[in-house]
């Protein structure tokens, strides 16, 4: 344990500071209250102030566990007594490998799963250790070996971009070059469909698998998702005969499997439960039970066991955007964008991929067509998804689409927005201006379906 | 050949020596150092702030969720399975407590309903802000029932517990109030002291086992409960009783609980001078706190007996402990006549067995009254091998097993002492095994030199059976999805407003102002209905009397006749009553409606029933007409007795309409024709 003396006093007030300085009452420490005008007394261990205390407001874990906040008032007789408590210390150590069980690697950036409540304040911290998550998870390391732990990235999801994106491939492709079975990344769970998505274009043809995964739930709990996500990630990267990248997270509600989705056509479709992630516009590529048993859907890239060598492709233009349509968007947000030097923009459309087209005569500045053809014009690439994620766009169904493609805009098929905005930033650095269209229809990474299946909605 | 006998099947008594093999039924508490402290939970009543739905209007919602308080009894249309796992507490080793629960690697099975659980009980949400109106009546029932000072932050907190009860793998909890020097409540003269009260989620309902998974429903899960904790201040069996009994009934009278079988539940705190601190968790029936403690007591004094000879006499150590190991004892058993074992070899199970060495003729050794040290085995399998239970060295050859298969047992496992015993676990070898860990991790415990503490769980015959350790005290943190509540100066001035009646007014007032009895009115102020009584009798206006005798009296000689009462909800009861005291119905019919809403085990449309009595009402001409025959038939005696002849000719209608009208009528007309008579 730490020494209670480098636990801070957090938010609390000067005076408050100063009084119990003066006494030699650190957070951690064990001290008397008495209050002789209500004719009580208590004693707990002072506890730092968190941001959401109110001011005034002295915080005590009691003997019984329980916290409490009391009224600090100068006419408390406070008294240092015997009794400390420390911030608690984790294991920090990888539980013991075992030899000859299949290697993997691991390369953590932070997110729920990366994270634990400090027990002592209450607040939520990123800093978990992966050793710390693999604590909990001894029986991992009766089947597998990681030959690298690393710890990248303390962030959130969605403060995650594309150079953190290109950190990681090299990382990753670092790994399957250094002879690793297959990379598992956790990753926190809010954009990671667009981390997935940027390291199946980055990393291309792959051999072995990278399994990105997280969880919904803290690890504090005795119902941490994250637990059996990382076991499946781990195993899907040690054994399973997979070349792609994948996200693997539970299936259902229940825990008693995972779903295996490809890394492009995967979306967070939940804020909260624990098989928040689905496949859309097809079925997850297969499952794995909490025993380890994998049924899979047909796959198209499968593990290949004699050529061994990843040569990412990290190069990325950030000049993107995606923007969503709606009644009443002002189509002055493409001129803006245009404007702001983009060079590429997903538009979100409504159905079958509209935009305002033809409002009533004297509402016309409403219509996205003119700013759309201005942006193809200045040759921004223009591509169009829909907001109802399920289903493909189509350009001729309606005359408001034709207008639209003929303004100059891409029809993206059943490419999810995320997935095209991702892709797009990566065709613009990778290929030339005219290869662009032709490239962002061409599933690269499995990210467009042929045709679209009954069973995958 | 004739076998030869088998030394553990010896006569306790030779084995024993001066050991008493039945435990005593009685204790003398004083000389055995008898201290108990409750913990008396409570469910509260509290729709959810604004809520709509008419549910949660009805039973009161849960404490950090809209959901309906709503236990239901018909099926569950979600299910969802679960592992918990367990985890770091806050000194970063995994708590004991839960280290142990997860050895039992047990799957969980939760069921529940679409209709009234939502994805917080799910633990696929995270929780709403905290049912106010229910923190602010366990702030005021902390204040005013037990003088104690409330907290001014009230934290909440997160309580692992990952036994299963709970989906999250904790219990939500916040300490609200804490005692000072005046916190206590007054029984036959004593003073009991209140440490403090806290507001938490009530947990999963139980619903058994489903071969390796546990099963929970989650219709309970959330329910606000206030848990009052005493200081352990109760030197008797009976003073325990008598204690919560007081606090029920202050509960009760605040009208702020929600009331009927369940909504209550004590965990007992039980200690002798030599013994332990003993956690009885979840006595649901007040009357059977007595039973409990006495029965506690009689353990911990039996256990220091047992192990006092066990080291003693029989120099029993770590080193007997250290060689109990399973053995798979399938093949004996081929041929077995013994049916349970054979239709478990069929099942592919197996007879797991171990030796226990320095336990013979010990197993039979009662802890409490009819609990052998081999029922305690038992339920440590149960509970923590999932097993159905244990077969022991000291009651064998029995149950079909024979003398032949006892002896190749005792040779398979190496029992060769008379001194030492045997358990068999029949089902799957994995049952078998950790049975037998279990077991083992058990008799480590016992050879320390202070008796284990342990969390027991009542059984119905009043002994109490192992179900878990003691957890340590620090496994809570902060619940990072409540901020923190401050009690302000406006919430302390609507808990300040709040005026509870005490048990003795409120019988003043009933006498006085209900005009019950005496006898009547102290009843009512005990009896688990006493919030429907103030409700129908303050509320609906309904006559005191008669709600009091329907409650008191009525439902208790129907149950006494054989009808199954506890289908009559407080519904029915309402309706009813209300039916009788607007005159629709006749009092008289209160009976055989009730019987008949019992008979269909309570699914029945009580309005219908109402109905149907109305409809078959007399008409006050067709009453006249029969009260008019009844009086001309006995002309002489009406005449000779004027008003006096009411009383008797009121018997004989009634019995001649048969419930088809309303006393009060029947006595209106019959005065009537009486006095034409007589005039």
């Amino acid at each position: 344990m730490t020494q209670a003396k480098h636990i801070s006093f957090g938010n609390y007030e000067e005076r408050i500071i100063k009084a119990l300085t003066t006494l030699g009452a650190f957070p951690g420490k064990k001290i008397k209250v008495v209050n002789k005008e209500e004719s009580w007394e208590l004693e707990g261990y002072l506890l730092p102030k968190t941001e959401f205390t109110h001011d005034n407001i002295l915080l005590l874990k009691l003997d019984n566990g329980y916290n409490i906040g009391i009224e600090f008032q100068d006419s408390l007789e406070l008294s240092l007594i015997e009794g400390e408590i420390g911030l608690e210390s984790f294991p920090r150590r990888l539980p013991k490998q075992k030899k000859g069980l299949p290697e993997i690697s691991l390369l953590a950036t932070g997110g729920t799963i990366a994270s634990r409540i400090d027990y002592l304040t209450g607040g939520v911290v990123m800093a978990l250790d992966p050793e710390e998550v693999f604590f909990a998870l001894p029986e991992l390391f009766e089947e597998i070996t990681f030959r690298r732990v690393e710890n990248l990235y303390q962030l959130g999801s969605e403060d995650i971009w594309y150079k953190q994106w290109q950190v990681l491939a090299k990382h990753a492709a670092d790994e399957l070059n250094d002879e690793s079975n297959g990379v598992v990344v956790m990753h926190g769970t809010d954009a990671m469909h667009f981390s997935s998505a940027a390291l199946s274009f980055m990393l291309g043809d792959l051999h072995k698998p990278i399994v990105l995964t997280g969880g919904q739930r803290s690890s504090d709990r005795g119902s941490f998702d994250g637990a059996l996500n990382l076991i499946s990630a781990s195993r899907v990267a040690a054994n399973a005969d997979l070349a792609e990248v994948v996200v693997v997270m539970h299936a259902r509600s229940d825990d008693d499997a995972c779903a295996i989705h490809r890394g492009t056509k995967v979306r967070k479709m939940h804020t909260s439960r624990r098989d928040a992630f689905k496949s859309i516009n097809t079925p997850p590529l297969g499952e794995i039970d909490a025993n380890g048993i994998i049924s899979w859907n047909p796959v198209t890239r499968k593990r290949r066991k004699e050529e061994g060598s990843v040569d990412p492709s990290i190069d990325f233009d950030p000049r993107i955007a995606l923007v969503k349509a709606y009644p009443g968007s002002d189509p002055e947000i493409l001129d803006w964008l245009v404007d702001k030097g983009k060079q590429g923009i997903i538009i979100e459309g409504t159905g079958l991929g509209h935009v305002p087209s033809f409002p009533p005569e004297d509402e016309k500045e409403r219509s996205w067509l003119p700013a759309i053809e201005r942006a193809t014009d200045s040759g921004v690439f223009i591509g169009m998804t829909s907001q109802t994620l399920h289903g493909r766009v189509h350009p001729y169904v309606y005359r408001a689409l034709r207008y639209a493609k003929l303004s100059g805009a891409v029809h993206l098929e059943d490419m999810l927005p995320e997935t095209a905005y991702v892709k797009l930033g990566w065709v613009l650095a990778n290929y030339s201006e005219e290869e662009v269209p032709a490239m962002m229809l061409r599933s690269l990474a499995g990210e467009i379906t042929e045709k679209t299946r009954f069973d995958a909605y | 050949m004739r076998l030869l006998k088998r030394p553990a099947l010896m006569l306790i008594e030779e084995v024993l020596g001066m050991l008493e093999t039945k435990a005593p039924r009685t204790i003398d508490a004083k000389s055995l150092g008898l201290m108990v402290g409750l913990e008396f939970h409570q469910q509260i009543f509290s729709p959810y702030p604004a809520v709509s739905d008419p549910l949660a209007l009805k039973h009161g919602s849960k404490l950090f969720c809209p959901c309906p308080s709503w236990v239901r009894e018909d099926d569950p249309d979600v299910f969802v399975m679960r592992q918990l796992r367990a985890v770091s507490g806050e000194t970063g080793e995994v708590d004991i407590a839960a280290r142990f629960e997860q050895m039992k690697k047990t799957i969980l099975k939760y069921e529940a309903y679409s209709d009234s659980t939502c994805l917080v009980e799910l633990d696929e949400e995270p929780i709403f802000p905290i049912n106010s109106d229910a923190l602010f009546k366990a702030l005021a029932i902390s204040k005013h029932l037990f003088n104690l000072t409330l907290v001014k932050e009230i934290q909440v907190l997160r309580k692992t517990i990952v036994d299963g009860s709970n989906t999250s793998g904790f219990q939500r909890t916040c300490e609200i109030a804490f005692g000072n020097p005046n916190s206590y409540i007054e029984v036959d003269g004593k003073r009991i002291g209140i440490l403090q009260t806290s507001l938490e989620e009530d947990s999963a309902k139980n619903m058994g086992r489903e071969g390796n998974a546990r099963v929970f429903r989650l219709d309970r899960l959330g329910i606000p409960l206030i848990e009052i904790a005493t200081a352990p201040d109760m030197d008797t069996p009976e003073m325990a009783r008598k204690v919560a009994e007081r606090i029920g009934v202050l509960l009760r009278l605040t009208g702020y609980v929600k009331r009927g079988l369940g909504t209550i539940r004590q965990d007992l705190n039980v200690s002798i001078a030599k013994g332990t601190r003993i956690e009885i968790k979840g006595v649901q029936q007040l009357d059977q706190i007595e039973t409990f403690v006495r029965n506690e007591a009689i353990r911990q004094s039996r256990m220091l007996e047992l192990l006092d000879y066990l080291k003693k006499e029989r120099k029993w150590s770590k080193a007997d402990v250290d060689v109990i190991e399973p053995v798979d004892l399938k093949k004996i058993f081929k041929k077995t006549k013994a049916k349970l074992i054979a239709n478990t070899l069929k099942k592919k199970g197996t007879v797991t067995g171990a030796k226990i060495p320095k336990y013979g003729g010990l197993l039979k050794y009662e802890l409490q009254p009819d609990y052998r040290v081999g029922t305690e085995f038992s339920e440590i399998a149960k509970v923590i091998g999932g097993a159905g239970g244990i077969l022991h060295s000291d009651e064998l050859p029995k149950f079909g097993i024979s003398e032949k298969e006892v002896e190749a047992v005792s040779n398979a496992l190496g029992v060769e002492s008379k001194d030492d015993g045997f358990v068999l676990i029949v089902g799957s070898s994995q049952q078998g095994i950790r049975s037998i860990q279990g077991i083992k991790e058990i008799l480590y415990l016992w050879l320390k030199d202070e008796l284990p503490r342990e969390v027991r769980a009542p059984r119905a015959d009043g002994t109490t059976g192992y179900l878990r350790p003691l957890p340590g005290g620090a496994r809570m943190y902060p619940e990072t999805d409540s901020p923190p509540i401050l009690v302000d100066k406006d919430l302390l001035a609507r808990i300040n407003s709040v005026q509870f009646e005490t048990p003795e007014e409120r019988l003043k007032r009933y006498v006085s102002v209900h005009k019950l009895s005496q006898k009547l009115a102290s009843q009512m102020i005990l009896h688990p209905l006493a919030s429907l009584y103030e409700e129908l009798v303050e509320e609906e206006k309904i006559d005191a009397k008669l709600v009091a005798t329907t409650l008191l009296q009525t439902l208790v000689t129907l149950r006494r006749d054989g009808v199954e009462v506890d289908y009559i909800e407080e519904s029915h009861l309402k309706a009813i009553l209300k039916a009788v005291q607007s005159g629709e119905i006749p009092r008289d019919v209160i009976p055989e409606l009730l019987s008949t809403i019992a008979a269909k085990n309570g699914s029945v449309s009580v309005d219908k029933l109402i109905e149907e009595i109305k409809a078959s009402q007399m008409s006050d001409d067709e009453l006249r007409s029969i009260i008019q025959g009844v009086v001309s038939e006995r002309i002489e005696f009406v005449k000779e007795r004027g008003m006096g002849s009411i009383g008797p000719l009121m018997g004989v209608i009634m019995g001649k309409i048969g419930g088809k009208a309303d006393g009060k009528r029947v006595s209106s007309i019959l005065k009537e024709e009486i006095g034409k008579l007589i005039e």
